[in-house]
């Protein structure tokens, strides 16, 4: 009788205490076996990778970060992850550093180098220490998007002052230059995209349109160089200037809004529908106007600025830690978004499907 | 009904010292009830040197105080889990999402309502089982009984309650964090349409190793003042059956105000 | 080796119950304490085994001076006193076989099968051989003061205090406790204070007789001598006769007389 009694109370203490170690385990999301590897990375800088994040093999979770310093000299940051023992390393392993969710929480992919030929990693100069790579921030993009309306403002001048053999080239080339960024521009977003949602799935979407749109638009450029009507040439030389007045004031809104969170969201919302707006507008314009030439510019710096402001939206909700919650309050802005994005879509599969609607009467030419 | 009769008899004579009366008693009446309480816990804390009388019989308190208050606590806490998925999904409507419903049991679970809920039905079983048990005793003078055979009351009954208290409501309160975030599990698996990978994934969002420390902090003190207070109040317990009725009411209550007083406190030095 | 009371005064409140006590009882002595309810009798006896402080006065036991005793000692001390409650103060959790062997095991120096043929032993003095695995709310009134006076026997101690040990007892019961109170101090030399209002069983037992009264002891004497007293008060006691003013009848805090007690659990 008094033996159960005691085997009782100490079956629940026990019980009691080993419950309590094993919440906190399981709560903090540790791993049950004591058994760790640690594996270390070097970058040359990590975003917002935080002590704690995930360690992730191919979207596996296996292990988490357990300690972030700088390198002695100043010049580079290791960091040490804590992985199960039985995971299977790449030959050319490296570490890629990518946000993982719309909270801004990052994480640690260990990845086979091969499979991201455009990342630059670090290179390890000690032995066991993995090369790191950390993703841009999304928001570093919109970098991009105002290096390529000064270049087409200057290109614009320069049409205005002389438009010859020389400056048709120019052009040429420029719009190289713009499928190029844009290629690069899918490339990184290609990157983020693995790690985001649906709202990145839309974005390269509509890049891969813009892609599209300037290998026409280059085209394009081609017939203008054979060709050369003055008359033509005004429309394309006013609607350049337009269109890159529009992009600049936009990489200038970027830049403002990227600058202060707290009006991000509010920025991004007018931003999207403004361009929801403009983009409406345009569909509408194409189809009532007769196709000329004279649309393929605004509709590439149109297409160029949606992109661009998507980037800009993702890359604010990214910046701002946790203001998703925000953007989720508003399901309008998220609404605004997508229609924005199908509007976009249309427009271009438009253009992808009736090229000669735009660009029949340059074949005139 | 001092004080009326005071007052009627004192504004017959016009008597301005009243005032001043009313006040210094007041103030007396509570120092000597202050300080009664404290040579109380003088007393006891003396006792615990007193090891061969209160050892063995800590063990059976722990049974009878922790054990068996075990289905109290469990109860109350399952249908807490229940409750508390039901309101959280109710109240994140809409683009909130959904795995913030785990984050709410969990967290709501561990620090408030498991420890503050358990206290306050333990203030109930446990508070009013002591305090009419020893107020009983005091009555028929079995507590008297024991100090003629040497033995020290207060090591003999209160240590081995308060130290059953002090040990067993920590465990139970943690026995009713693992069943009330484990319904609330079951409930956003089956009538949210959870998936269980996203309630977990919201019990750890927020979570934070402290939050386990700062719940058995907090139940530990419970679980200490509702036997001390069951034991004070059970020990002066004068006047047979009323008085065990009267003790055994003052020590729910003044246990349930202690344990709402304290979570406050807790709050405030340790979450600041 | 006796108890020794001086002018000792104790109060609960304005109401003063005890106003200068002076009581002796000697060694091997048998001396009833007599008085009417509320006279602070058993409260006497409190003082003595240490349970109350007087407000005033002293209270020596053994040469001892029981208030100011420290702890060890007073528990010391308490072992070789046996205090008979009026009623009973058994432990209602245990069985009387275990109410026994507490105070027992208290004293120690005694193995487990010694301790259980005392115990049998001090039932079978108080014909409740047989009742050790009782418990004691499965035993009538009577049965339970009489394991209770067989509790306070059963450590042998040199002081036995009896608080009214039977009053509500039938005839037959109450010859029994008294042949047990002389017993007590036949065999085992035993000093003894009863508290009692039964005249009968006082005049039985007692080797002295006090009357306590508005807080002193009004009357002492020999059974014979108390019987051809001609103090009014003691008169009126022993004859029953009302009209004499005595102490109301409030419950003392602590539970000390009648009325707490009566309150009990069952």
């Amino acid at each position: 009788m008094k033996w159960k009694n005691e085997a009782l109370v100490g079956l629940v203490v026990i019980a009691g205490i080993l419950t309590a170690l094993a919440g906190a385990v399981w709560l903090s999301g540790r791993s049950w076996s004591g058994e760790e590897r640690t594996i270390t990375a070097t970058f040359r800088g990590v975003g917002a990778l935080e002590v704690g994040n995930p360690v992730k093999v191919r979207g596996v979770n296996v292990g988490r970060v357990t300690d972030i310093r700088l390198s002695e000299r100043g010049d580079g940051v290791f960091v040490n992850m804590s992985v199960r023992p039985d995971i299977v390393m790449p030959s050319d392993a490296g570490v890629l550093l990518a946000s993982e969710s719309l909270f801004g929480d990052w994480m640690a992919q260990i990845v086979s180098r091969g499979q991201y030929p455009d990342l630059e990693f670090v290179a390890a100069q000690r032995g066991r220490v993995l090369p790191g790579a950390s993703l841009p921030d999304i928001s570093e993009l919109t970098a991009v998007a105002a290096r390529i309306s000064s270049d087409i403002e200057t290109l614009s001048a320069r049409i205005q002052l002389a438009f010859t053999e020389e400056t048709a080239l120019t052009i040429r080339q420029t719009l190289e230059n713009v499928g190029e960024v844009s290629d690069q521009l899918e490339g990184f977003i290609g990157q983020q995209t693995r790690t985001y949602d649906a709202v990145s799935r839309n974005v390269l979407g509509a890049t891969e349109n813009v892609r599209r749109t300037t290998e026409t638009a280059s085209l394009t450029a081609t017939d203008i160089r054979t060709t050369i009507n003055r008359g033509d040439v005004q429309a394309i030389l006013a609607n350049a200037r337009r269109a890159s007045a529009n992009l600049e004031t936009l990489s200038s809104q970027l830049s403002a809004s990227t600058g202060g969170i707290p009006g991000v969201i509010a920025r991004v919302d007018t931003t999207v529908a403004t361009f929801g707006a403009t983009a409406t507008a345009l569909n509408q314009t194409i189809s009532a106007l007769q196709p000329s030439l004279a649309e393929v510019g605004p509709t590439l710096v149109e297409a160029r600025r949606a992109m661009g402001t998507l980037s800009t939206a993702v890359g604010a909700i990214q910046q701002g830690n946790g203001t998703l919650g925000r953007l989720a309050t508003d399901p309008a802005l998220y609404e605004e978004m997508q229609r924005a994005i199908e509007t976009l879509r249309r427009l271009m599969a438009d253009i992808q499907q009736n090229p000669a609607k735009y660009i029949g009467q340059v074949q005139v030419f | 009904m001092l004080a009326r009769r005071g007052v009627r008899s004192y504004l017959d004579r016009m008597n301005l010292s009243l005032p001043f009366a009313i006040v210094g008693g007041a103030i007396l009446g509570l120092l000597s009830s202050f300080g009664q309480f404290s040579r109380f816990v003088g007393d006891l804390i003396r006792a615990l040197t007193d090891v061969r009388t209160w050892g063995p019989l800590t063990v059976g308190q722990m049974r009878r105080l922790g054990v068996d208050s075990l289905p109290i606590a469990l109860f109350l806490s399952c249908f807490t889990g229940i409750v508390l998925a039901l309101q959280a999904s109710y109240t994140f409507t809409g683009a909130i999402p959904l795995y913030f419903v785990g984050a709410l049991v969990t967290k709501t679970m561990i620090l408030e309502l498991g420890p503050v809920l358990t206290g306050l039905a333990l203030s109930g079983r446990v508070g009013a089982n002591i305090a009419a048990e020893l107020g009983t005793m005091r009555v028929s003078e079995q507590i008297d009984a024991l100090e003629t055979m040497a033995y020290n009351p207060i090591a003999y009954l209160v240590v081995p309650r308060v130290l059953a208290g002090t040990i067993m409501v920590p465990l139970l309160v943690i026995f009713s964090n693992v069943l009330g975030i484990a319904s609330g599990w079951i409930t956003s698996m089956n009538v949210l349409d959870m998936t269980s990978a996203q309630f977990v994934r919201g019990s750890r969002l927020f979570y934070d190793s402290f939050d386990i420390v700062y719940c058995i902090i907090k139940s530990t003190s419970f679980g200490l003042t509702i036997t001390v207070l069951g034991c004070y109040q059970g020990f002066n317990t004068r006047g047979g059956a009323e008085g065990v009725g009267i003790a055994t009411t003052r020590a729910v209550v003044l246990a349930s105000m202690m344990i709402l007083v304290l979570d406050a406190f807790w709050a405030l030095v340790l979450l600041q | 080796m006796s108890i020794q009371l001086r002018g000792l005064h104790k109060g609960f409140g304005s109401k003063k119950i005890l106003r200068g006590l002076d009581l002796d009882v000697d060694e091997g002595e048998t001396m009833s304490l007599v008085g009417f309810s509320g006279a602070g009798k058993s409260l006497t006896l409190k003082h003595i085994v240490g349970l109350m402080k007087p407000d005033a006065g002293t209270v020596h036991v053994d040469g001892l001076e029981v208030p100011t005793l420290p702890r060890e000692k007073l528990f010391k001390l308490r072992l070789d006193m046996g205090y008979v409650f009026q009623f009973a103060a058994l432990f209602d959790s245990m069985t009387i076989g275990e109410n026994i062997a507490m105070g027992l095991r208290k004293k120690g120096g005694m193995t487990q099968a010694q301790i259980r043929e005392r115990v049998e032993e001090s039932l079978a003095l108080v014909d409740l051989a047989g009742f050790s695995s009782r418990f004691p709310q499965e035993m009538s009134g009577g049965q339970q003061k009489r394991a209770g006076l067989a509790r306070a026997i059963a450590y042998r101690p040199k002081y036995l205090l009896y608080d009214e040990p039977t009053s509500g007892l039938d005839p037959v019961t109450t010859t029994v406790i008294d042949r047990l109170v002389l017993r007590m101090k036949k065999e085992l030399g035993v000093t003894s204070l009863v508290i009692t209002h039964d005249m009968k069983s006082a005049y039985a037992i007692s080797d002295r007789i006090g009357m306590l009264y508005e807080g002193r002891l009004v009357e002492v004497g020999t059974p014979q001598e108390f019987q051809e007293s001609r103090n009014p008060i003691v008169r009126a006691f022993v004859e029953g006769e009302p009209g004499l003013k005595h102490d109301a009848e409030e419950p003392l805090p602590m539970g000390g007389d009648g009325a707490a007690g009566k309150g009990r659990k069952r």
